[in-house]
C-alpha cells in the first residue's frame, strides 16, 4: 500500500474527524478556487467539527422587510438616532436571502456629522444573537466602545443600549458589531460615519462625493455558506467571500459626467479580504486615511486597503466611457507552485453626458502639502527613532488539525507571501476553527499572550509599539492590527521610515515584517488591540491596554 | 523536472560562454551566508565556477506607498531591491571593455531584463514592480553600458525568496489517491 493510502486510512479513522450529521443544514465542502488547488487526500468528507449555523435560515425572506440602499443621515450634537439591527431580505445575484441590516438598509445608515459633534444612538438588537456596536476609529468615551466583556455586556436579542458617540477628529469611520463579527458583519451589519472638518478647504474642491464600502460574501451552491455555531471556522485565513460587494451590491454602478472629479471615501468591511482597487486607468490622488489627511497628497494607480482600513481618494474621469472598478492581485497556486494574477470586477463608473459647468481639473492636477498635518505631527517626531516601549509578536498555535493539513502545511512552508489576497487553501481554511487554531499576540518581554498581557499607560503618554509578524510560525499571514480609542502614526517598517504620514488606528503588518507605530495616548479606559480579520479575532488574537487619566 | 530544466539552462549559459573568463583565476574561496529560515526579504547569490570567490546578497524591502504596501494596479507587490557584491575581481582584469552587469530573469529564463552595471561600489539598487519569482544573474559583458541583452558568462546567481514556492503536482500526497 502506498504511503498516501496509509495516510488516507489514518485520516478517516482519526478520532478528531467529524462528519456531517443528517440535518437539514449541513456543511458543504467549499469549492476549490477555480480548480487550482487540489483536494488533499483524506480531506473529502471531512467537515468542521461543530454544528453549522445560518441565522434566519428558517425565515421566509419574502416576509422580511426588503433592504434598501444606505441613506445619508446628517446629525448635529444632541441628535438621537434610533438604530435597529434586524433581519432583512436581500437579493444578491438573483437569489434572495434573509440577512441582517441596520434600519433595513445595506449598508447601514451613513451618519454624517461635523467634527466635534456628540450624538446619541439608541440601539435596539432585533437579531437572533447577542451583539454590540463598536464605533470604529473614534476617540470617544470608553464605556460606549461596544466591546462585550470589556466595556459593556453583550446586548441580548430584544434589548437595547444607548450609545453616546463623540467625533473629536475629522475622518471617515465605520460602525459594526463586536460580537461574532464573523457572522454579523458577513450578513450585513456595518455602516459608515463621516466627520467633516469645519475647514471648508480641508479637502480639494470636487464635483461630488461617493462612499465605497468594499465587502465580499461567501455563497456555496447559491446559498450563504453556514457558520460555526459554537465557535467560528475559517480560522486560519479568515472567511473570504466569492462574491464581491460594493455598498452591498455585486454590480456597483455609478454615472458621472466627463470631466468630473469625484472624492471617494473607501472602507473595507470584509471579514478577511484585502483589496487592490483601481478605477480603470484613471489617475488616483490619495488625500486621506483612517483619521484625517496625509502630510502630502500622492498619486497612485490603485488603492490597497486591508480589512477595517479607510482611505480617501480623488479621481478625475476625464473622458467619456466606462471605467471598470477592478480588484487585481497576484496570488499563489500552492499545488502548481506558481503565482497567478486574478481580477475581480466590482462594478463600473460610467462617464456620460455633458461636461459639468464647474470643473476642477486644475486643482486636481496639484498635489497639496498639508502644513497643518505636518506641524501637528512635528510634535511627535522626536519619538520616531527611539526604542519601542512595547512589542507584540504575531503568531499562531494549532491543535488537532487533520493530518492531511499538517502534512501539506509542514511541507509548503518555505515561503509565505507578505500579504494574502484570497483564500488559496479553501478546504484547509474551512475546517480550521477556534477549537483547533489560536492566533496569538505575544509580548516577548513578559511571555504573556493575548488578554493576559496587561499593558498600562497614562493619558499624555506617547507609546512606541512594535509589531513583528513572526515568519517562523506554523501559518504566518498578514494581519490588520486595530487599536481602539486612540490614534497612531505608522513611523517605520523593517527599519525604513514612512515618508508620508497620516493618523491611523488600523495598520497592516505583512508576513515577516516589523512595523513600528507611535501611539498618541489621549483617551482613558480599557482599549482593545486586535487583528481585524474577524476569524482571527474570534480565534483569540486580541489584547488590551488600560489607560489611566492623568490631570 | 522544472528544477532540472533550470539547472540545464544555467549550465548551458555557463558552458556556452566559458571561453570568456580565464579558467585559472586565483580567487580565494569564501563561505556564502546561509539563508535564514523563511527569510522573505533577502537572498544569497552564489558563484559559478567562473568566479568562485564571489558572493552576493540581495535585500528586497516592500516599497512604501500611502497604503503601507505598494502594489501595482495589476497586483504586483513593489519591492525596493539592493544587491551587494563581494569578491568580484576588477572587471578590467579581463579586458579594458569588460564590466559586470546584473540581470533579473524569470526562473524559466523566458524573460530577462537588465538591472544595471555593477560599479566600484559593488552595490546596485532597483525597484521591482512586475516580478513574483525571479532570478538575479551577474554576468561579465563587453561594453556593459551598451549591453542590452545578456551575452556573457554567469558569475553569480541567486533566486528570490518566492522562488521557494514549489509545485506539489507530483508529490505523493496528491498521487493515486481516490476521491
Amino acid at each position: 500500500m502506498k504511503r498516501s493510502h496509509l495516510l488516507l486510512t489514518f485520516f478517516i479513522c482519526s478520532p478528531t474527524a467529524a462528519f456531517a450529521q443528517d440535518t437539514s443544514l449541513s456543511w458543504q465542502m467549499p469549492m476549490m478556487s477555480g480548480g487550482r488547488m487540489m483536494m488533499l487526500p483524506g480531506m473529502r468528507g471531512y467537515v468542521p467539527p461543530m454544528e453549522p449555523f445560518l441565522p434566519g435560515r428558517n425565515l421566509d425572506p419574502t416576509t422580511l422587510p426588503t433592504a434598501m440602499p444606505s441613506q445619508v443621515i446628517r446629525m448635529n450634537t444632541g441628535d438621537t438616532l434610533l438604530l435597529r439591527a434586524g433581519f432583512v431580505s436581500r437579493t444578491i445575484n438573483g437569489r434572495t436571502f434573509a440577512m441582517y441590516g441596520f434600519n433595513n438598509q445595506y449598508p447601514g445608515p451613513m451618519i454624517r456629522v461635523s467634527q466635534g459633534s456628540e450624538i446619541v444612538v439608541d440601539f435596539e438588537n432585533d437579531i437572533d444573537m447577542p451583539t454590540s456596536i463598536h464605533w470604529h476609529g473614534l476617540r470617544h468615551d470608553n464605556r460606549y466602545d461596544g466591546v462585550p466583556g470589556v466595556t459593556q455586556e453583550a446586548i441580548a436579542p430584544g434589548e437595547n443600549f444607548v450609545y453616546h458617540v463623540r467625533f473629536p477628529d475629522a475622518g471617515i469611520y465605520w460602525y459594526h458589531p463586536h460580537s461574532r463579527e464573523d457572522i454579523q458583519q458577513e450578513l450585513g451589519l456595518y455602516g459608515n460615519m463621516l466627520a467633516d472638518s469645519p475647514n471648508l478647504d480641508y479637502f480639494n474642491p470636487v464635483n461630488r462625493e461617493e462612499f465605497l464600502i468594499l465587502d465580499d460574501i461567501l455563497l456555496e451552491n447559491g446559498e450563504i455558506a453556514p457558520f460555526g455555531k459554537e465557535h467560528g471556522n475559517y480560522s486560519l485565513m479568515g472567511r473570504f467571500g466569492n462574491v464581491m460587494l460594493v455598498n452591498g451590491e455585486p454590480d456597483y454602478s455609478l454615472d458621472v459626467a466627463p470631466g468630473e472629479v469625484v472624492r471617494f471615501y473607501i472602507t473595507n468591511v470584509s471579514n478577511a479580504r484585502m483589496f487592490n482597487l483601481s478605477f480603470g486607468a484613471a489617475a488616483i490622488k490619495v488625500v486621506g486615511g483612517d483619521i484625517g489627511r496625509f502630510e502630502r497628497e500622492q498619486w497612485s494607480e490603485s488603492v490597497v486597503i486591508a480589512p477595517a482600513e479607510r482611505y480617501v481618494v480623488e479621481v478625475l474621469f476625464d473622458r467619456s466611457g466606462e471605467y471598470q472598478l477592478l480588484n487585481r492581485f497576484q496570488t499563489i497556486d500552492h499545488f502548481l507552485g506558481q503565482f497567478y494574477g486574478q481580477t475581480d470586477t466590482l462594478g463600473s463608473i460610467n462617464s456620460v453626458g455633458e461636461t459639468p459647468a464647474a470643473t476642477y481639473h486644475d486643482s486636481f492636477e496639484q498635489l497639496r502639502t498639508n502644513s497643518e498635518v505636518i506641524s501637528e505631527i512635528d510634535g511627535f517626531r522626536r519619538h520616531f527613532s527611539r526604542e519601542p516601549d512595547h512589542e507584540l509578536q504575531l503568531s499562531i498555535r494549532v491543535g488537532e488539525l487533520p493530518q492531511g493539513m499538517i502534512q501539506f502545511m509542514s511541507i509548503d512552508t518555505a515561503y509565505y507571501a507578505p500579504a494574502e489576497w484570497t483564500n488559496s487553501m479553501p478546504m484547509m481554511n474551512w475546517v480550521s476553527n477556534t477549537a483547533n487554531t489560536e492566533w496569538v499576540l505575544r509580548d516577548p518581554a513578559t511571555g504573556r499572550e493575548n488578554m493576559d498581557i496587561g499593558w498600562t499607560a497614562n493619558t499624555g503618554d506617547v507609546l512606541k509599539i512594535r509589531f513583528h509578524n513572526d515568519p517562523e510560525s506554523f501559518h504566518p499571514m498578514s494581519h490588520p492590527i486595530h487599536l481602539h480609542g486612540q490614534r497612531f502614526l505608522v513611523v517605520e517598517r523593517n527599519g525604513v521610515p514612512n515618508p508620508n504620514l497620516v493618523w491611523k488606528e488600523t495598520v497592516l503588518v505583512p508576513v515577516g515584517a516589523t512595523v513600528d507605530v507611535l501611539v498618541d495616548i489621549t483617551n482613558p479606559g480599557t482599549w482593545m488591540i486586535h487583528c481585524h480579520i474577524a476569524e482571527h479575532l474570534e480565534a483569540g488574537m486580541m489584547t488590551s491596554i488600560q489607560v489611566q487619566a492623568t490631570d | 523536472m522544472r528544477k532540472n530544466n533550470r539547472l540545464f539552462a544555467t549550465l548551458a549559459i555557463v558552458a556556452g560562454f566559458g571561453f570568456f573568463i580565464p579558467k585559472n583565476l586565483d580567487i580565494p574561496a569564501t563561505a556564502t551566508a546561509s539563508r535564514d529560515s523563511r527569510n522573505l526579504y533577502s537572498f544569497d547569490m552564489r558563484p559559478t565556477s567562473r568566479a568562485p570567490g564571489a558572493r552576493g546578497r540581495g535585500n528586497i524591502d516592500l516599497a512604501w506607498s500611502p497604503f503601507g504596501l505598494s502594489v501595482t494596479a495589476d497586483g504586483y507587490l513593489v519591492y525596493d531591491m539592493v544587491l551587494q557584491f563581494e569578491g568580484l575581481l576588477p572587471a578590467n582584469r579581463f579586458g579594458p571593455d569588460i564590466g559586470y552587469v546584473a540581470w533579473i530573469a524569470s526562473p524559466r529564463l523566458d524573460r530577462i531584463e537588465k538591472l544595471g552595471v555593477i560599479d566600484q561600489s559593488n552595490e546596485l539598487s532597483a525597484r521591482l514592480n512586475s516580478w513574483n519569482k525571479f532570478m538575479i544573474l551577474v554576468t561579465a559583458e563587453r561594453n556593459p553600458l551598451e549591453a542590452a541583452t545578456r551575452g556573457g558568462p554567469v558569475l553569480l546567481r541567486g533566486m528570490s525568496p518566492s522562488g521557494l514556492v514549489e509545485s506539489f503536482q507530483s508529490h505523493e500526497l496528491f498521487t493515486d489517491v481516490p476521491d
